[in-house]
């Protein structure tokens, strides 16, 4: 039994028994909304529950015993140019241009990357080489507009542009993030064991 | 030659406090650092151990700001003065030899921290401010409210050991500590302790989410390294006093450095895991709560006294 469910209560029965304005009902027929339910309808055990755990502090108690088992616990940080964390075969980096094992470059300008890019940060003009073959004269990623969606990967046929595990790649001008064909060649060339591994341990769920 | 002995003395307990400070910093780093799953600083030189000492370079080699219309004179001297006062408390601590007891120290440790209230507010006035103008408002009634609580509850042991003096708790307490049977009142010391020196879960003058910094944010370089020092200073000399009052250990002996390191590790303890208080509740807490709990216990310790029902 507490004051405000009395009063509640005692609401009830008045509104029951006065004829209230109709302009004022609306005011006095409120809604309590921050009704706390366990100040109420309140058992004796839980009552002497609340009562002791109030009296003990026993969340302040439970705060510090978390807190000092987490100073015994391993620190979670990783001493990162010399240790670094694990990375998803998926994980989107720096991009690459592949080739195959023969040595010939996987892009065929068929610039489907091109179209798809949400950020049209890639360019590719194309031309027939001098053995027929339709390859690119220019491929270039401006690496400051790339979002790493991965969707030129998604988009190309031949997996020959790929987004690396590659992720420290900092310059220090804006220049230096424009790259072109021979720049994403080079890592393909750099990167490629790696590159490999992710696209064979992923291919099953592609 | 005592005059020299006791120069000495301080001296050396002065250069150890500093020291204490600087590494203080370092474990309050590593600890809170340990509580949240990090590391602390664990790089410059041999595994992060000097790290304060390249914290104090850095800042001694900040510019120095100068706010428009503030108190030169004061906004310079101001930091100066708060480092003094807090050396000043470290008097009432004998360090060699006990060569020098100040008979009424706890009294001057009122008297001092009395003071560190004036210091607060010519740091905070002179620098011209409106941040800090408001983290003094909010500092310094804290401290004036709590320094209440904590003077009276000081006086009831003053009563129980029937002196001045903060060595003369040793003699009242070697076969029994007044931490064992006087628990509540530690804890209530510990509480206004806390507001008194302006540690989590009461620093609200750092209230870094309403205030940008509280009283001292105008200052740089060597000035806050100044507020900065005689903030830890006082910490640990509240530290060393609660140790003494409630555990009645010898002042010259070693492992009374062990119990302020454990209560520094309980005072870093405290921040990480307790949130900020708000401020009306720590208001109330001290008007309500600890202020009547300690007059009563002053009433009752005093016609106990009265009645020499303690002997």
């Amino acid at each position: 039994m507490n004051l405000a469910a009395l009063t509640r209560a005692g609401n009830i029965v008045l509104r029951s028994t006065i004829r209230v304005p109709s302009r004022l009902a609306s005011q006095i027929n409120y809604v309590s909304v921050n009704r706390d339910d366990e100040f109420e309808n309140l058992s004796w055990s839980a009552m002497s529950d609340q009562a002791i755990s109030y009296a003990f502090v026993s969340e302040l108690c439970r705060g510090a015993a978390v807190s000092l088992a987490h100073f015994f616990k391993e620190p979670a940080t990783i001493n990162y140019p010399f240790e670094k964390g694990p990375l998803s075969p998926r994980f989107r980096g720096e991009h690459a241009l592949r080739r195959y094992p023969s040595g010939e470059e996987r892009c065929i300008a068929c610039k489907l990357c091109e179209a798809i890019c949400p950020a049209q940060a890639i360019t590719i003009e194309a031309e027939e080489r001098a053995d027929g073959s339709r390859r690119t004269t220019r491929y270039d990623i401006d690496m400051t507009k790339c979002i790493y969606c991965g969707f030129c990967q998604e988009a190309c046929p031949v997996d020959a542009i790929v987004e690396g595990p590659n992720f420290e790649y900092s310059t220090e001008t804006h220049e230096e993030l424009l790259y072109n064909k021979e720049k994403l060649l080079n890592n393909g060339d750099k990167w490629e064991s790696e590159i490999a591994a992710n696209i064979h341990a992923d291919h099953l769920y592609r | 030659m005592f005059m020299f002995i006791m120069i000495i003395n301080f001296l050396f307990l002065f250069l150890m406090v500093f020291m204490s400070v600087a590494f203080f910093t370092l474990l309050e780093r590593k600890v809170l650092g340990y509580i949240q799953l990090r590391k602390g600083p664990n790089k410059f030189f041999i595994k992060g151990v000097f790290q304060p000492m390249g914290d104090g370079l850095k800042l001694f080699f900040k510019e120095v700001n100068y706010p428009s219309n503030m108190n030169f004179f004061i906004f310079m001297i101001s930091p100066l003065l708060g480092l003094l006062v807090s050396i000043f408390f470290w008097f009432i601590y004998p360090y060699i030899g006990m060569n020098y007891i100040m008979g009424f120290g706890l009294i001057y440790m009122f008297c001092c921290s009395s003071m560190m209230v004036y210091i607060f507010l010519m740091i905070s006035w002179s620098s011209n401010s409106n941040y800090s103008v408001l983290g003094m408002i909010r500092f310094i009634s804290q401290m004036i409210s709590y320094e209440v609580s904590m003077m009276i509850i000081i006086m009831n042991l003053m009563f129980l050991i029937n002196s001045f003096n903060l060595n003369d708790f040793y003699i009242y307490q070697i076969n029994m500590k007044f931490f064992f049977f006087l628990f509540f009142i530690f804890i209530l010391l510990l509480v206004s302790f806390l507001a008194e020196m302006n540690r989590s879960p009461f620093d609200f003058s750092e209230g870094e989410s309403e205030l940008v910094s509280g009283f001292n944010i105008e200052f740089s370089s060597l000035s806050f390294i100044f507020i900065f020092m005689s903030e830890y200073m006082s910490i640990m000399f509240m530290g060393m006093l609660l140790c003494e009052m409630f555990f009645g250990l010898m002042m010259n002996k070693f492992y009374l450095n062990i119990y302020i390191l454990m209560f520094m590790f309980l005072v870093i303890w405290l921040r990480g895991f307790l949130p900020r208080f708000r401020y009306d509740k720590l208001m109330y807490l001290v008007w309500k709560l600890i202020l009547p709990l300690s007059l009563f216990l002053f009433v009752f310790n005093f016609s106990m006294k009265l009645f020499n029902l303690y002997h």
